[in-house]
């Protein structure tokens, strides 16, 4: 029996996972296991977590329309956060991917550094920049293109703003090890078959680095809705994202089993979307 | 289908000049090949002539129409890759559609295009497979049709065939060029193989370090070379570094103090003394029995006799210690000369190839 079982892990090569699998199980299921039967139980003010058992967390969150804005404003800032890493990441990513020149090692340092920065620094020094009498205030108001400060800071362009550029080098180094794989040959073939600049990169250098594009996608995505340094600090202590709130039900106002509703929600939520672009990249890999 | 010009094309990258004042003229329907060794700037020309590279100076010239400066996609060109480069992400139908496609064909006409096009390439049937799930020859002939389809005026390969296995080579080497005359379309074929320039061409173009060398018809090529580069370049061959011994009726090469061979041409206007290099095939040399044959006088030992199949190498150790390595052709039940006896060697004056040394 028992070298039935070791024999199928070496054939498998399953074998190989099974140190990463380990702690996964014991730092991260286990914990959000334990998290399950919190969720069910009421909240008694004062007291703590009841004993009995109830839906009443999950319904209460999903009928309040108060955490429904903020459940849609999470997904928005995620969707809009990967759009805008897409969009300004494609070309920069390009570029790296394509230049011969000698810098280039440099360049990806460039790119990285900021990683390399605390969080709460590079937080910090956006509100440096975004706050109403900060320096790009200041200086549209030098240049008197407008009167009155604009609002930057403590609102959804806020959390926008910041959260693109810190999550920028993640989809960025995706998209660059996927664009290196697109052979030159494939778009010089292109052109030569009579297609111009544009026809190359829309028929075929665009649909080749979908699947980067996705896995980029997900991966900024999924670090969005759950960065919670952030939007702490560039959103202030009332404009609310899942994560912001999350964390003040389990620390602030000790309300656990709230807490974990919400976390469970957030995750289905991620799920569901992993899943989806999991078959969406299926139907773009066998695409006719 | 058109005639190619090409006049005073250079190319350098930084300070390697990779492309020397490379001039062609190539009839229309006319497969030329250019050959040489990797580096000896081939397929950069054939990069220039499709628009993927721009020269530093020189024109190119399409069917009378000067292309030197025209975008790549204006110019009615069918490349096939080396790597074939299909599209991943398009069924054999779509990548074959694709040219068709950017010159705004009709859907029907494109249908029918397409599958004219794979039917020439023996693929009929294969439209809706993607290129992964098929063998490296059907891509290579997915390529081919890829780029016949939009019926250019000019054929660019870029060793088409060098990522095929030696057997599906050969075969298809005898396809391009069928597929070249049924089409009749000016083709320019980049190979470092020679035995595939000689049996496809029709004009061979011989460079060596972006230097065009020689050109001319396979024949012309092989039998009269003009530079002892072309000389060595094909075959097996032996080279030596010697002196011109004697001028005129009986020329001859001197490669030692003491030997000299006659020779049938000796590059124009060489004196006693010039310095030459001296190239011999391996399979013009005869050897035979000591004194089967008086010809050229020269003996020798056989140092090394081996049996190659439809041939035999030997490397023969001349009296004066000059080594020439020889093949010869053998029938079945051929005896071979048995090692370390002694030899008469034959060559003709005419395979003495000589050529001016700088």
């Amino acid at each position: 029996m028992k070298r039935g079982v070791i024999s199928w892990l070496d054939r498998t090569g399953l074998g190989l996972l099974s140190p990463s699998v380990l702690v996964l199980l014991a730092v991260f299921v286990a914990p959000l296991l334990f998290l399950v039967p919190t969720s069910l139980h009421p909240y008694v003010p004062g007291e703590g977590i009841g004993t009995e058992w109830t839906l009443k967390n999950y319904t209460d969150i999903l009928g309040d329309s108060f955490y429904l804005r903020i459940i849609g404003r999470t997904l928005a800032l995620g969707l809009i956060v990967v759009l805008a890493t897409a969009i300004i990441g494609y070309p920069l990513a390009y570029f790296l991917a394509r230049t011969r020149s000698r810098l280039r090692p440099w360049l990806i340092i460039l790119v990285v550094f900021p990683l390399l920065l605390n969080l709460v620094v590079r937080s910090f020094g956006w509100i440096v920049l975004l706050a109403n009498r900060g320096l790009i205030n200041d200086w549209l108001r030098a240049a008197e293109i407008i009167e009155k400060p604009i609002k930057l800071l403590f609102n959804f362009s806020g959390l926008l703003i910041g959260l693109t550029h810190i999550f920028l080098p993640f989809m960025i180094l995706v998209l660059i090890g996927t664009i290196q794989n697109i052979s030159r040959d494939v778009e010089d073939a292109a052109s030569t078959l009579g297609a111009k600049r544009r026809e190359v990169f829309l028929k075929v250098t665009l649909p080749l680095s979908l699947p980067g594009i996705l896995s980029g996608a997900i991966l900024v995505f999924v670090l969005t809705i759950s960065a919670l340094v952030t939007p702490r600090l560039l959103g202030g202590p009332t404009y609310q994202v899942m994560s912001t709130l999350i964390f003040d039900e389990f620390l602030k106002v000790l309300n656990w089993p709230r807490g974990a509703a919400m976390a469970f929600i957030l995750t289905a939520i991620v799920l569901v979307l992993v899943w989806a672009s999991g078959l969406l990249a299926r139907k773009l890999s066998t695409f006719r | 289908m058109a005639t190619l010009d090409i006049s005073g094309l250079t190319k350098r990258f930084d300070a390697f000049l990779a492309v020397d004042q490379f001039a062609i003229h190539v009839e229309q329907g006319t497969f030329v090949s250019l050959l040489g060794p990797s580096g000896c700037g081939k397929s950069t020309i054939l990069r220039m002539i499709a628009g993927l590279l721009e020269p530093d100076a020189g024109s190119i010239r399409i069917g009378g129409e000067d292309v030197t400066w025209q975008p790549i996609h204006k110019r009615n060109i069918g490349l096939v890759f080396q790597s074939y480069a299909l599209f991943p992400h398009m069924s054999v139908f779509e990548n074959v559609a694709f040219g068709l496609r950017r010159r705004r064909v009709e859907e029907a006409a494109i249908k029918a295009r397409v599958g004219e096009a794979l039917e020439m390439v023996h693929l009929g049937g294969l439209e809706r497979r993607l290129p992964r799930e098929l063998s490296g020859g059907q891509q290579q002939r997915v390529a081919l049709a890829r780029a016949i389809a939009p019926q250019p005026t000019l054929l660019l390969l870029d060793e088409p065939l060098s990522n095929l296995d030696a057997k599906l080579r050969d075969a298809m080497r005898f396809e391009v060029r069928r597929l070249q005359q049924e089409l009749g379309i000016t083709t320019v074929f980049v190979t470092h193989d020679q035995e595939e320039a000689l049996t496809m061409s029709d004009q061979i173009c011989v460079l060596s370090q972006g230097v065009l060398q020689q050109l001319g018809t396979p024949r012309e090529i092989y039998d009269d070379p003009r530079t002892s580069f072309v000389a060595e370049f094909f075959g097996r061959s032996n080279g030596f570094d010697g002196k011109v011994a004697s001028i005129g009726d009986n020329a001859s090469v001197a490669l030692s103090e003491h030997m000299s061979l006659p020779t049938a041409r000796l590059p124009d206007g060489a004196a006693v003394g010039d310095p030459v290099r001296v190239t011999i095939r391996q399979e013009s040399l005869k050897v035979s029995a000591p004194g089967a044959n008086g010809g050229t006088g020269l003996r020798g030992s056989l140092e090394l006799v081996s049996f190659a199949g439809s041939t035999a190498q030997f490397l023969v150790r001349l009296d004066d210690g000059i080594e020439l390595n020889g093949e010869t052709r053998i029938a079945r039940g051929t005896k071979l000369p048995p090692k370390g006896g002694s030899v008469d060697v034959a060559l003709a004056p005419e395979d003495v190839i000589v050529m001016a040394r700088s």
